[in-house]
């Protein structure tokens, strides 16, 4: 099989880990509260990002949309797939553009208890389609991302 | 209960001399699906349930010989037909969640049969389930699928 058929696919695996000043029930919250989800979850601030559903609990889907200048071109489908409250959450995340399906994703958040501090680990398994370029967009979306969690604890802290 | 999450990716080669269609249905259409796509030592078994489209919803149960029902659901995210098909499942035994997966199973030709590339990418909930059991348990369903293509 070439890498040059009409349908193909692209694979990679990415950790990501942060330790915020806060503790594990707290840091837990702020991916199960869809208010403050929303807040987090833009990679950049002139990104616009709204929830069309919020359903936080095992089998439990989201959608949510996004993109610059109003535009929501970016639609993304969660499902929750194993919730352990403060210790753990799993979902599995589709993402496409302009109806486009762009990838598909399985994204484990695991939370650590570091003395008043949380070590909080997260495991993207991706699945890129057709060329798209989000091997790139996952990482340098995810990264400012799980920044933005750091600043919303402070902020309600 | 001592809680671990055990990350694991594992693709898995297999020629059948049925073409990519053929294996294809095998997969999407659920009487054929259910003929191959089950537990290895089960003393029961419910009807699987398939909806075979995006955002589709899959379901199989069965009961073990040492008693103990194991849950399989699945949610299709993506379809391109005869080609792959992308879906995430998480299965439980009674009850407990046991792991949780990305699942890509591409066709391509091969010569007049099929080459078909299945990709799994796990994570392994509290140390119920492994990588090595699971590939075991894969290739042991895909030797059941050629049976059922009479191969």
């Amino acid at each position: 099989m070439t890498a040059a058929t009409k349908s193909s696919i692209a694979r990679d695996t990415i950790v990501l880990e942060r330790t915020y000043r806060a503790t594990p029930d707290r840091v837990f919250h702020a991916w199960a509260d869809v208010e403050a989800r929303t807040r987090w979850s833009k990679p950049w601030p002139e990104m616009d990002l709204v929830y069309d559903s919020h359903d936080f609990r095992v089998g439990g889907t989201d959608i949510s949309r996004c993109g610059l200048k109003g535009e929501f071109n970016w639609t993304a489908e969660v499902q929750y797939l194993d919730i352990v409250r403060d210790k753990r959450l799993i979902f599995s995340e589709r993402m496409a553009e302009d109806g486009k399906p762009q990838s598909t994703a399985l994204v484990a958040v695991e939370f650590f208890a570091k003395g008043k501090e949380t070590l909080q680990i997260v495991t993207i398994h991706i699945l890129t389609l057709d060329g798209s370029d989000m091997l790139e967009g996952y990482a340098g979306g995810w990264n400012p991302v799980l920044d933005n969690i750091a600043a919303e604890l402070e902020q309600v802290a | 209960m001592k809680r671990s999450v055990t990350h694991h990716a594992v693709t898995i080669e297999r020629r059948y001399k049925a073409k990519p269609a053929r294996v294809f249905a095998s997969w999407s259409d659920p009487k054929q699906k259910a003929v191959w796509f089950h537990g290895p030592d089960e003393r029961a078994r419910d009807t699987l349930e398939l909806d075979f489209r995006v955002s589709g919803r899959e379901h199989a149960s069965g009961v073990a010989q040492d008693g103990t029902r194991h849950t399989y659901d699945a949610l299709y995210l993506d379809i391109v037909p005869n080609e792959r098909f992308i879906l995430t499942f998480w299965m439980n035994i009674d009850g407990a969640p046991i792991s949780t997966s990305l699942q890509t199973v591409q066709f391509a030709p091969d010569g007049a049969g099929t080459l078909l590339t299945f990709t799994e990418q796990a994570a392994f909930l509290d140390g119920f389930d492994g990588p090595d059991s699971r590939e075991e348990g894969t290739r042991w369903l895909l030797e059941q699928l050629a049976q059922a293509l009479g191969e």
